[in-house]
């Protein structure tokens, strides 16, 4: 009987050493981006890493992802290596929240969401931008559990000319041609 | 307690499996040369003649696209298992290695071009590659050859025929006449044999026309891997394109390293080919020759690692769905084995099997060059936890299935999943019974021993993840030997044949092993003696443990 309790604790403390949890900041802006490839004119192929609770909310992030690269951090190996709104993201705060849909409206008040539960976010505007540039495969390279979260990396496709020029048309950025 | 140990130990070898990533997830299709050493004497003048492509036929599993079909005139004739140095000297002597390579650069006139590679390298291409091509500035051709130029050069094979000795059925037969006269002269010699127990020589029935080969495969590689490539493009390509009688000297003469994978076979003795009669010309005999192994050498380079078709899963609602077909190779109930990456606490990256599937259906036929609209092919999963999109799928060949059971009996069986028809596989095997007692309207009780065959076919059904509900019917044959209380001196016998049905509900406890049990209702058609008991093999609940 000893020895049998031994052998369950032994085995227990075994598998317990593998399962240590490998924890993920819940940060927005926790993602990679890098440019892959040129994309037909007008737009930008995008290779974003992001977290999400499940493949598919990590996907939609991935999405955001990308715009918010493009807008305010410049995506390298591409041609926006400088982000599109130099002043960053506190200098128009409400504007971007809107943009992203951080917020939702209820009962005359303003909730945040959760950034990685994208799933309950609907037709917020910077879905208008981005979409997947595949067939919404995902390599297995790119699909990585990383203790209670999922790092997928798609390609996604920007559309840099509609986006500056919804920027513009909201006076958040100048136009290209404003210093002439 | 027993159980308890039994399921920590299955938990633990869930839990401890797990692999190392797959270094390259670029699944390049195989481009293969098939050679054939020269048989001198039968074949000599026929090899000569092989030389073009449209004489050999390749194997059409590969689904390659550019193939050349050579010869290697060897030294001396061969025989036995090739010897590494052998199979590379003679491949290296007759440069089949840079006959190849030359081929993806130039064409048969000898100009120099890269639409060879541009067309296997589109061909090579996946649907969700096509699809994010096709929204690129440079296209889908540029953007295929940049991604798998690399992979088209590093995934070229020679598999290698040594063919030693063919001869007749009839010379084979008059071979093993002689053989058999010898052994019955020696017998008939030694003393010390007794003459009841000495070989009586019987001509051995000839009843097969054709001929039989005897011939040995190597697989073999063109080794470009790792930093050979790039010295190898460095060198052919140095003073760029232009100049291409500088590239074609530089090909040719280039030392390509070869890498032996495997010897596939020994021996591949007795290959009868019985659609040909006496008088086929050996010229007609290679191709059939070639057709009937190509099957045995599918399946054993699908146990390869670098022949294993590799993919993610697409989807999983509604149904498991995987974007490869026949343009991989996949075959009705081929299934694979699912890999979920993992990051562990020092930062190391893994693959961890989650579960397991199988092919529903038919294959999706997808081969053609990809336009991003591929329709995939449908799993169900049979084994493991839930799946989801972007998990990796590896092929892992099925192999014979062994069934075991044991109580106060024993019942092996064996068999296949068909190739033909999903789901439903094959079974064959013998049980015997060993003292049971069973009520007869003859007698009391009688004790009875009973050996049974019987063979049927079975389909599976998965209503859950790992739960199995199989409903078999065949045909059985069965002798009893029985011992009737009213006579306990004669052991008699009889024997039935008849159908069967046998549900069976079993567990998978890993994608290979199934427990369960199962039940065999049997159906008499005929009975040899009709004053046994009346029953053959008692219906019986059973407990068995598969291997697949």
């Amino acid at each position: 009987m000893k020895k049998i309790i031994f052998l369950l604790t032994a085995i227990t403390f075994l598998v317990s050493c593998g399962s240590k949890k490998v924890t993920v900041p819940v940060d927005f802006t926790n993602y990679e981006a890098i440019g892959a490839g040129q994309g037909v004119q007008g737009t930008a192929l995008i290779k974003v890493y992001s977290y999400g609770y499940t493949t598919e909310s990590a996907i939609e992030k991935a999405k955001m992802d990308a715009i918010h690269a493009v807008l305010f951090k410049g995506v390298p190996n591409s041609n926006i290596q400088r982000p599109m709104v130099k002043e960053g993201y506190d200098a128009h705060k409400e504007y971007f929240d809107d943009f992203f849909g951080l917020y939702k409206v209820k009962a005359g008040k303003r909730e945040k969401m959760d950034p990685f539960d994208i799933s309950k976010q609907f037709n917020a505007p910077y879905k208008l931008y981005v979409q997947l540039s595949n067939d919404g495969s995902i390599d297995p390279s790119d699909r990585l559990k990383v203790g209670r979260y999922y790092k997928v990396g798609v390609i996604l496709s920007v559309n840099i000319r509609e986006l500056r020029k919804k920027l513009e048309k909201d006076k958040i950025i100048n136009k290209l041609d404003s210093g002439f | 307690m027993k159980k308890i140990i039994f399921l920590i130990i299955i938990f633990l070898v869930n839990e401890l499996n797990s692999q190392s990533l797959e270094q390259s997830f670029v699944s390049v299709r195989k481009n293969v040369v098939f050679v054939m050493s020269p048989y001198e004497g039968r074949l000599q003048n026929a090899v000569i003649e092989y030389a073009s492509p449209d004489v050999l036929r390749a194997p059409s599993f590969l689904n390659k696209i550019n193939i050349e079909n050579s010869y290697v005139k060897m030294p001396d004739p061969q025989q036995g298992i090739i010897p590494e140095q052998m199979v590379k000297y003679n491949l290296q002597k007759n440069k089949i290695a840079n006959q190849m390579i030359h081929s993806l650069y130039f064409t048969k006139n000898g100009e120099f071009t890269y639409d060879n590679i541009i067309d296997l390298a589109t061909y090579n291409m996946s649907d969700s590659d096509a699809k994010i091509f096709d929204g690129t500035s440079i296209g889908k051709t540029g953007s295929a050859t940049r991604k798998y130029y690399e992979a088209v050069l590093k995934n070229n094979w020679i598999i290698f025929y040594n063919i030693y000795d063919i001869r007749t059925m009839e010379e084979e037969y008059d071979r093993t006449d002689a053989a058999n006269r010898a052994r019955e002269r020696r017998e008939a010699a030694n003393p010390n044999i007794k003459p009841e127990n000495k070989y009586k020589f019987r001509p051995v029935a000839r009843v097969e026309k054709g001929y039989m080969a005897n011939l040995d495969i190597a697989l073999v590689k063109i080794d470009l891997d790792g930093d050979k490539f790039y010295q190898f493009e460095n060198t052919v390509f140095k003073n760029g394109i232009e100049n291409q009688e500088e590239i074609k000297k530089q090909i040719m003469n280039y030392p390509f390293d070869l890498k032996k994978i495997s010897i596939l076979y020994t021996t591949i003795k007795n290959t009868k080919l019985k659609s040909l009669s006496q008088n086929t010309p050996i010229e007609q005999f290679l191709p059939g020759l070639f057709k009937k192994i190509t099957k045995k050498i599918q399946d054993e380079l699908q146990r390869k690692e670098d022949f294993k078709i590799l993919s993610s899963i697409y989807d999983v609602k509604p149904n498991i769905q995987v974007k490869i077909g026949t343009k991989e190779g996949v075959k009705t109930n081929d299934r694979f084995v699912v890999y979920e990456q993992r990051i562990n606490k020092k930062g190391k990256v893994y693959k961890k099997k989650i579960g397991a599937i199988r092919l529903k259906g038919k294959p999706s036929v997808n081969s053609y060059v990809a336009k991003g609209e591929y329709k995939p092919s449908e799993f169900y999963q049979y084994f493991g936890k839930k799946l989801d999109k972007g998990m990796l799928v590896k092929q892992f060949p099925s192999d014979y299935i062994i069934q075991l059971s044991i109580m106060n009996f024993f019942d092996f069986r064996f068999g296949k999943f068909t190739d033909f028809l999903t789901q439903i596989k094959w079974i064959a095997g013998m049980g015997v019974i060993k003292d049971t007692y069973s009520p007869s309207p003859y007698s009391r009780s009688n004790k009875i021993n009973n050996i049974n065959f019987f063979a049927g076919l079975y389909k599976e059904f998965i209503p859950v993840t790992n739960i199995s509900f199989e409903l078999g019917i065949g045909a059985f044959y069965d002798i009893t030997s029985y011992v009737s209380e009213k006579d306990s001196d004669n052991e008699l016998s009889t024997s039935s044949a008849g159908l069967f049905i046998e549900p069976s509900l079993g567990f998978y406890i890993s994608p290979s092993v199934k427990i369960g049990s199962l039940y065999k209702l049997h159906l008499k058609l005929h009975q040899e003696d009709n004053y046994f008991y009346g029953y053959s093999v008692p219906s019986a609940l059973r407990f068995y443990i598969q291997f697949q």
